[in-house]
């Protein structure tokens, strides 16, 4: 990585001029050494790092203010927020009212669930995504088939997989709970007339021609050796799912009522989401202490840690994909990871994602969007031609703020430990690589006390644990 | 200072500026270009809340001439820095390649090119995760949209130039 011409190798020096020359005596605001250390002897300055490892600390922390979702109009509403967290903690808004967004992402486990893959309705091919910093995400979901945080959160809730519900039940959801219609009501405005079940079915969607549902229904008709009746006559050539059927059904301007009512679900969602933060690391501490020339600061980062900092933005070359304070690029790459039991062979990854985000009708540039022409929708003007610029295999590059709460790792969990993750990239030994596959990838001469070294780090940047009081399943 | 000796042994070349630095912070010592508060050891701070934006300064157009030696063809990010992971435009201008003289400096610049520009990682073996369009804004300058850059490294560029159905390309490189 070469020097980026800007102050900042100055200024760096400078930092650790003062933090060293704080540590060897000099007056200054940072606290002395221990008293049973004497002054000028063995310094406590626990981690003074190369003049390059100081330019990439300085631009990876702190985390920045999440930035307001302009397609979003209620992102920051604390009203929105609320309802936001009813939703999220709500199993009314699932086909059997045994699911909700916390099924998968368990506030007490650090918004994630344990588990190798997801589980709905039924299982899940891709692991949980963490929840962690999502304002400043770009795209959502593994393969990036959501271009906001709000038309990521409706995703689920009429995936046959995942809540496997509709938007008509959303809207009949809030509008049978009195406490969820006030609060809706106040930021919203009024519901539609949905106690008039003829204009109003209680279930009812427009289902898409990817939708999981026929994936569902194939591979019923595949292992129906059973003698059972699995309805796949239902789905085939020329039927319309019941969903659909119903959605028919109704009245146009009905069907935009209920939408809309959907839409704003999302948008509440999204506004809860963004609060959780990731943030106020050991690693976070350290640069701070860089900052303003603070050694008890600096000391937040021990040794091990700093040496695999040092690995991290050298010889591993970890930033080359997990750069910026979200120590995530927030696009993809084939790093090659293995297959593992019961997630799909080949998976599409990014390719299948580009293929939704363009069939989604919920879009930064969609009509629903709060900010449809505006600058937000930059990201999705440029993306490559179907088929072009994405091979298989193709993945979110994943934050790591708080990863050390959130496996097991990599888009099918394929690994349990941080442990497993950095050995995987240094000797490459179970890597899948095809074509595709990032060309940097390649064995590192890392011995385990570097590995160990790594993965010290990456446990240094875990924040603070969500706090239930806010963020937590709410008491009504 | 356990990982001082750590960090030196690790990367050599650290040494001189390690020790040069810890010189200076433990003898008080001056450099013409710090401020008092610095030289007299004096922590630094508080500074930018915001983590440091990273982009690469390019404050003068970057002049290229084609492979085939035909045209000259200059580039520039708009706003005069290439960003790291974000989002920017470029402006291109084309001329045809030939000896200057005092009347003439250069040919003029050509407005009825056909232009792209494409970036490429060498080491990583993938480029740019968006499709570039280019538009001919007037005056001969093409501006290039929705360039994105989304790691740090060494970046390859092709920028093409058609003009009456012959393409010529010129090459660039830059290190984020």
């Amino acid at each position: 990585m070469s020097t980026p011409p800007s102050t900042i190798g100055a200024r760096s020096a400078a930092l650790v001029l003062g933090v060293l020359s704080t540590a060897c005596g000099g007056a200054g605001p940072s606290p002395g050494p221990p008293a049973d250390s004497p002054a000028g002897a063995e310094a406590p300055i626990a981690a003074p790092i190369s003049e390059a490892a100081i330019q990439a600390a300085l631009r990876m922390s702190p985390v920045p203010p999440g930035p307001e979702d302009p397609t979003n109009r209620v992102d920051v509403d604390p009203q929105a927020a609320a309802l936001g967290r009813l939703l999220f903690h709500s199993t009314a808004l699932s086909k059997d009212g045994d699911v909700s967004c916390a099924t998968c992402h368990l506030p007490e486990q650090s918004f994630v669930d344990g588990r190798a893959l997801a589980l709905g309705v039924l299982p899940l091919e891709r692991h949980t995504m963490p929840l962690w910093n999502l304002a400043h995400q770009r795209w959502f979901f593994w393969d990036g088939r959501a271009d906001s945080l709000w038309s990521q959160s409706l995703v689920p809730i009429e995936d046959p997989l995942e809540h496997a519900f509709t938007r008509a039940g959303v809207a009949h959801a809030i509008h049978d709970d009195p406490d969820l219609r006030r609060r809706y009501e106040e930021v919203f405005g009024a519901l539609p007339p949905l106690g008039d079940k003829l204009r109003f079915p209680a279930i009812a969607r427009p289902v898409p021609a990817n939708d999981r549902a026929h994936q569902l229904a194939d591979e019923h008709a595949r292992a129906n050796r059973d003698g059972q009746e699995h309805h796949t006559h239902l789905f085939g050539s020329g039927f319309r799912h019941p969903h659909q059927r119903a959605w028919d059904a109704m009245a146009p301007e009905d069907q935009e009522a209920v939408t809309q009512v959907f839409v704003h679900v999302g948008k509440a969602l999204a506004a809860f989401q963004r609060q959780i933060e990731s943030r106020d690391a050991p690693f976070d501490r350290f640069v701070e202490g860089l900052r303003e020339g603070d050694a008890a600061k600096v000391a937040s980062l021990d040794d091990s840690a700093a040496r695999g900092f040092e690995l991290f933005i050298g010889e591993a070359r970890c930033i080359s994909c997990h750069g910026g304070p979200l120590f995530t690029d927030l696009e993809f790459h084939d790093t090659g990871v293995p297959e593992v039991p019961g997630a799909p062979v080949d998976d599409p990854g990014r390719s299948r994602g580009l293929e939704a985000l363009r069939a989604s009708e919920f879009g930064v540039r969609s009509r629903w969007s709060d900010d449809p022409e505006g600058p937000a929708g930059v990201k999705v003007d440029f993306l490559p031609a179907a088929g072009h610029g994405h091979g298989p295999g193709e993945f979110k590059t994943p934050s790591l703020r708080s990863v050390v709460h959130t496996p097991p790792y990599m888009h099918n969990g394929a690994f349990a430990t941080l442990e497993e993750v950095v050995a995987f990239y240094a000797t490459r030994e179970t890597a899948r690589v095809t074509g595709t596959t990032e060309k940097i990838l390649v064995p590192l001469d890392l011995t385990e006390e570097d590995q160990a070294d790594l993965v010290a780090f990456l446990r240094a940047l875990t924040g603070s644990p969500p706090d239930l009081a806010r963020l937590g399943a709410p008491t009504r | 200072m356990g990982f001082v000796s750590s960090a030196i042994r690790r990367h050599p070349t650290l040494s001189l500026p390690f020790l040069a630095v810890l010189l200076l912070g433990c003898t008080g010592g001056e450099t013409p270009s710090e401020t008092p508060s610095q030289a007299a050891g004096v922590a630094v701070g508080p500074v930018e809340a915001r983590p440091d934006r990273h982009a690469l300064k390019v404050a003068e157009p970057r002049e290229l001439r084609t492979r085939d030696g035909l045209l000259v063809i200059s580039w520039s990010p708009v706003g005069g820095e290439v960003p790291v992971n974000e989002h920017f435009e470029a402006d291109v201008t084309v001329r045809r390649a030939g000896a200057s003289t005092a009347d003439a400096p250069s040919n003029p610049l050509l407005e009825d090119a056909e232009v792209s520009m494409t970036c490429f990682m060498p080491a990583h073996g993938h480029g740019m995760l968006r499709e570039p369009r280019t538009e001919h804004i007037g005056d001969g300058v093409y501006r290039v949209r929705g360039l994105l850059l989304h790691m740090g490294g060494e970046w390859s560029i092709s920028i093409s130039a058609s003009i009456d159905g012959l393409a010529s390309t010129a090459d660039d490189a830059i290190t984020l």
